[in-house]
This record gives structure tokens, C-alpha cells and sequence, in this order.
């Protein structure tokens, strides 16, 4: 069965949706990925604006300020939502490693 | 010392490991790309050490009167980011930094490759099947053209390299359709695992294509230059292209300027296109018939016109080998003489006449054509076009009725082969004479007799040789 967009999040896609939580412009949105990552994960600039507007068309996030060229994003319910079911994979993901390697188990 | 140059650049749109490659070059060598275009303009720097990013922005289109809100936040992106804008053409967007270790313009090689292919998809790949299908319809047409007159198209110097251009710019279309699919099927199997996939470089394959385009226009002329007529179709024909090049360029950035919309913009500057061709064209017929006419074109040689029934009858005095009066004793003075070349690599071919004046009744008439086989392997060919030449309006008629050529002896006229047309059974006074690497056909009108051994062997030996 194809596989909805946005159905998972790559690192990118998931990083700037949790930055989003909070008001940004994509120049803060870079540098915080960049912190919060320790620099493991790095969105460029070309990367972003796809991004963002890919989540714009599908209401995962609104505009909510335009200064000059700087444009502010913010996440809207379905965007919480798509990050919320993101972050319950990655959990069930964690679990079943933990109880597989926990018991020792052979796969 | 020149602080701009312009460069003309060859590389297939989605090249974007190229043409960073070849930026980063000439940076390193003084030279920073400023503008894109027909030809690419670079300005004087400090030869310095500069990383290159090429984008894509599928929105944008050679007709937006400015670049695209999007665009202009992308930039802005793009400078947060510390890549500085150099140029935009388009879809295609160029940015360079000075620093060590940039964050990259792309870092999800599935967004990378998903970019691309709508840029292509919008502009590119649309295209070029259209010029492919456009190559394609016209080596069909010449493939039809050729096989309805072998003979008049093989001794075409034109129709020679006609088909050589629109060859080109079939495989031209075909391999950058091949190349680009190639590497985006390739690019989307490693995007699935992250990998970014390198564009590989065609551009001495770009650059062979228009130096093979060039080679046929000088060809072109060199063909052309014993005929004033081939030479002016050339050089109208290269005049036409260029200056509908211009009002294109010209009407679009006008529109740009009047900030238009893009659609608009495309329809106008396409319509502006159209009808300047139109007009030019129909121009250049015009003139083309009143040089024609004042005889600066005419390559044959007037002697005098003359009025006959309400009508004007030119008299023509070119030269031509083989003469009425070296076949027979007259005493007429008003003969009009003319000749028609056309030569291609394979084929030569020479029409002459010689005819007395309409209001002379009671002359004969000499028509002949020879033709010159200079690629051997066609000898057949040719000479089976035009013992067929004479088949050609059979089909209505009756078997009995039906004009051929039939074998004569080519002993008097000196040849290796020979033929005598024959209608309905009736021997007429045409004949078609082959001789090592030439074939003559040869039309007696309104001679009294057959030509007797003498004059064939005159013929022999004038045409002949």
C-alpha cells in the first residue's frame, strides 16, 4: 500500500516540526536544529524552504509574521498532531529494541 | 584590461555537478559568474577559492516580469544561510560561499531530486520531445521527398545536409532525454538510502553538437557559392533566425519590464514571434521575385525579352557544350541558350536548352541534362531513377500507351549503355546514354529526323567525356 506523505518523518522533517512548537523565522529554525542536534543533523537552506512549503500546502504549519523577506512560521493542530504520531513511532520503535535486546533474544 | 567576459556555456540543464565544477574553475582563475544568459558574464576578482551551489526553482519561468515572491524568500533563506546569490536564470538558480565547511543549499537528496525533476518537467523534457518528434516528422518528410525524386534530391546540395541538421537535433533531444533519465533513476534508488548522486558532464558532447552545427552552415555556404540564389536563401534564411531570436528576447523583456504576467508575457512575445516570421517572409519573397526579375538575381545571362501574344519571353545566352549547330547546319540567330546546376557531394547535375524564340515556328529544340556520379556506389541508383523518370504518368493509361525506355545501341554515341524512349510502342527522339560515371539524357523536339551516326557520335563526344 503507498505510503501517505508525512505518514513518517525523516530527521529533517521532524526537527522543524518541533521547532515549530514555537514561533520562528527559517534562519532561527536552522540554527536551532543545528543546537539541538549538536550538529548531527543540519537542514540547508534549499532543504528548508521545499520543506516548509510542503507543510504550508498541507496545513501542517501557518505563517504568522512577515518582515521583510523573514517569514515566521508557527505549527497548527495537525501539525502537533503528525509530530505527536511521530514521536509514539519512534517510542514503539524504542520499546521493541529494548525488549528484544533486554530478554537477549535471537531475531 | 577587461573587467567582464562573456563565455558561451554548454550544459544540459539538471547538470548541477558541471556547472558548479566549472564555476569553482573560474573563480579560482579571477572570474565570478554575474549573469546568466545566451552567454554567461563573468566580472573580475581576486582569484580566491569559492564553493558553488546550483537550484532549482520549478515555479519560475523566462517570463516572469520579476522573480517570484518564493524566489526572493529563498534567497533570503539562502543568505542566512551564507550563500550569496550570483545569478538566476529562470528555474535555474546559482549561489556561491566563501566558507570552509557550508551547510549545504540541499541536505535531503530525495527534495533534491524531486526539485530537479519538476524543473525538467516544466521546461526541458517537454522540449525536447517536441524537438525529437520535430526531427523525427522531418527526416520522415525527407525520407518520403527523397524516395518521389532520388535524382533531384541527391544533386540538392541543401537537401544533403538538411537531413545532417535535423539528425542532430534528433539524437541531440534523444540523448539529453537518455542522460537526464539515466541519472534521475539512478538518483531517486540513492536518495532512498540519503545518498546524493553527481550529475556526470556532457559538455564536450554539447559542444561537439554546435561545432557540427556550425560545420553544416559552413557547409552550407560553400554550397552556395557558385549560386547568388543559394547563397541569398542562406544568408536570408540565417537573417530570419536571428533577428525572430531578437524580437523574441526583445518583446519579452519589454513585457518583463511593463511587469506583465508571465502567461501573457509567453503568448505575446510567441504571437510577436509568429508574425514577424510571417511578414518576413512574405517580405522576403517579394523581394526575391523583383530581384528576379531586375536580373540581380537571375543567374542566367538575359540577352533580351521580347512581346508575343500580350506576353514577355526572355532570350537567355548562357553557355552550354553541346549546340543545335554542332548537329546540324542553320542559318537561325535567335536562339535562347540556358543552364541550370545543382551539385551536392554524391551528385552533379546540369540542365541545358537551347530553343528558338516563341514567334519562330519550324526550329528544333535541344534539351539535355548530365549528370555527374561522383559517389560511384550511386551509379545504379541513378540510372534506374531515371529510366523509371519515364514511367511515371503510365498509371492512367493503358499498357499500350504506356511511355519506356528501351535498350539501344550505345555504340554510335560512344557510351557503355544505351536507351531510346518509346510511347505507346512509337520510338521517340529522347534517349538516356551512360557513360563511366556520367549519364546523359538527351531530348530532340521537333527534329525532322532521327539522329544519324554522325551526330550521335558528336554527341559522344562532347557530352561524353
Amino acid at each position: 500500500m503507498a505510503r501517505e506523505k508525512f505518514q513518517t518523518l525523516t530527521e529533517q522533517m521532524f526537527y522543524i516540526l518541533l521547532c515549530l512548537r514555537q514561533e520562528r523565522c527559517g534562519a532561527d529554525i536552522m540554527a536551532q536544529v543545528e543546537d539541538l542536534t549538536r550538529g548531527r543533523v543540519a537542514v540547508g537552506p534549499g532543504t528548508l524552504y521545499a520543506l516548509l512549503e510542503s507543510f504550508l500546502k498541507a496545513d501542517m504549519i501557518r505563517e504568522t509574521a512577515s518582515h521583510g523577506r523573514k517569514r515566521s512560521y508557527i505549527l497548527t493542530e495537525k501539525g502537533k498532531t503528525a509530530l505527536e504520531n511521530e514521536y509514539r513511532r519512534l517510542q514503539i520503535l524504542t520499546e521493541d529494541y529494548r525488549t528484544f535486546t533486554g530478554e537477549g533474544e535471537d531475531i | 584590461m577587461n573587467n567582464k567576459i562573456y563565455r558561451l556555456v554548454q550544459f544540459y540543464l539538471y547538470d548541477h555537478t558541471g556547472i558548479q565544477r566549472y564555476l569553482e574553475k573560474m573563480a579560482a582563475k579571477g572570474w565570478l559568474l554575474d549573469k546568466l544568459g545566451a552567454f554567461w558574464r563573468f566580472r573580475r576578482i581576486p582569484p580566491q577559492k569559492l564553493r558553488f551551489a546550483v537550484t532549482y526553482f520549478p515555479e519560475a519561468s523566462t517570463y516572469d516580469p520579476g522573480p517570484p515572491a518564493g524566489q526572493w524568500d529563498y534567497r533570503e533563506l539562502c543568505r542566512d544561510a551564507g550563500w550569496t546569490h550570483a545569478a538566476t536564470a529562470a528555474q535555474l538558480q546559482i549561489f556561491y560561499t566563501d566558507a570552509l565547511d557550508p551547510v549545504p543549499l540541499e541536505t535531503d537528496p530525495r527534495i533534491q531530486v524531486e526539485t530537479i525533476h519538476r524543473a525538467m518537467r516544466r521546461s526541458q523534457i517537454p522540449s525536447q520531445v517536441l524537438l525529437a518528434i520535430m526531427g523525427l516528422a522531418e527526416l520522415f518528410l525527407m525520407i518520403w521527398q527523397y524516395r518521389l525524386d532520388p535524382v533531384e534530391w541527391l544533386s540538392s546540395g541543401i537537401m544533403f545536409l538538411l537531413p545532417l541538421c535535423w539528425i542532430q537535433i534528433l539524437v541531440g533531444a534523444v540523448v539529453n532525454l537518455a542522460t537526464y533519465f539515466r541519472w534521475y533513476k539512478a538518483a531517486k534508488a540513492a536518495a532512498l538510502e540519503g545518498e546524493f548522486t553527481p550529475t556526470r558532464g556532457h559538455r564536450r558532447l554539447e559542444t561537439a553538437f554546435l561545432s557540427f552545427s556550425l560545420l553544416i552552415i559552413l557547409l552550407h555556404l560553400l554550397f552556395s557559392l557558385d549560386s547568388r540564389m543559394g547563397m541569398v536563401s542562406l544568408l536570408s534564411g540565417l537573417l530570419m533566425v536571428g533577428c525572430a531570436v531578437l524580437v523574441s528576447i526583445g518583446v519579452s523583456s519589454l513585457l518583463k519590464r511593463k511587469k506583465v504576467s508571465a502567461r501573457v508575457n509567453r503568448v505575446v512575445s510567441v504571437l510577436a514571434v509568429i508574425l514577424f516570421v510571417m511578414v518576413m517572409m512574405h517580405g522576403m519573397i517579394a523581394l526575391l521575385f523583383r530581384s528576379l526579375r531586375g536580373g540581380w538575381l537571375e543567374e542566367k545571362r538575359l540577352v533580351e525579352t521580347y512581346q508575343y501574344n500580350g506576353a514577355t519571353f526572355e532570350v537567355y545566352g548562357d553557355p552550354i557544350p553541346l549546340r543545335i549547330e554542332d548537329l546540324t547546319e542553320t542559318d537561325y540567330n535567335g536562339w535562347s541558350t540556358e543552364c541550370r546546376y545543382e551539385a551536392s557531394p554524391l551528385l552533379a547535375r546540369r540542365k541545358y536548352q537551347q530553343s528558338p524564340r516563341i514567334d519562330d515556328s519550324g526550329y528544333p529544340r535541344l534539351e539535355y541534362t548530365v549528370l555527374d556520379v561522383k559517389a560511384g556506389f550511386l551509379y545504379g541508383l541513378v540510372e534506374r531513377c531515371m529510366l523509371e523518370e519515364a514511367e511515371r504518368h503510365n498509371e492512367p493509361n493503358l499498357p499500350e500507351f504506356w511511355d519506356v525506355y528501351v535498350s539501344a545501341d550505345p555504340a554510335p554515341w560512344g557510351a557503355i549503355r544505351a536507351y531510346q524512349e518509346q510511347s505507346g510502342g512509337e520510338p521517340r527522339s529522347t534517349y538516356l546514354l551512360c557513360y563511366e560515371d556520367r549519364l546523359v539524357e538527351l531530348k530532340l523536339r521537333h527534329w525532322e529526323d532521327s539522329p544519324t551516326a554522325e551526330q550521335m557520335q558528336v554527341v559522344g563526344e562532347i557530352l561524353g567525356t
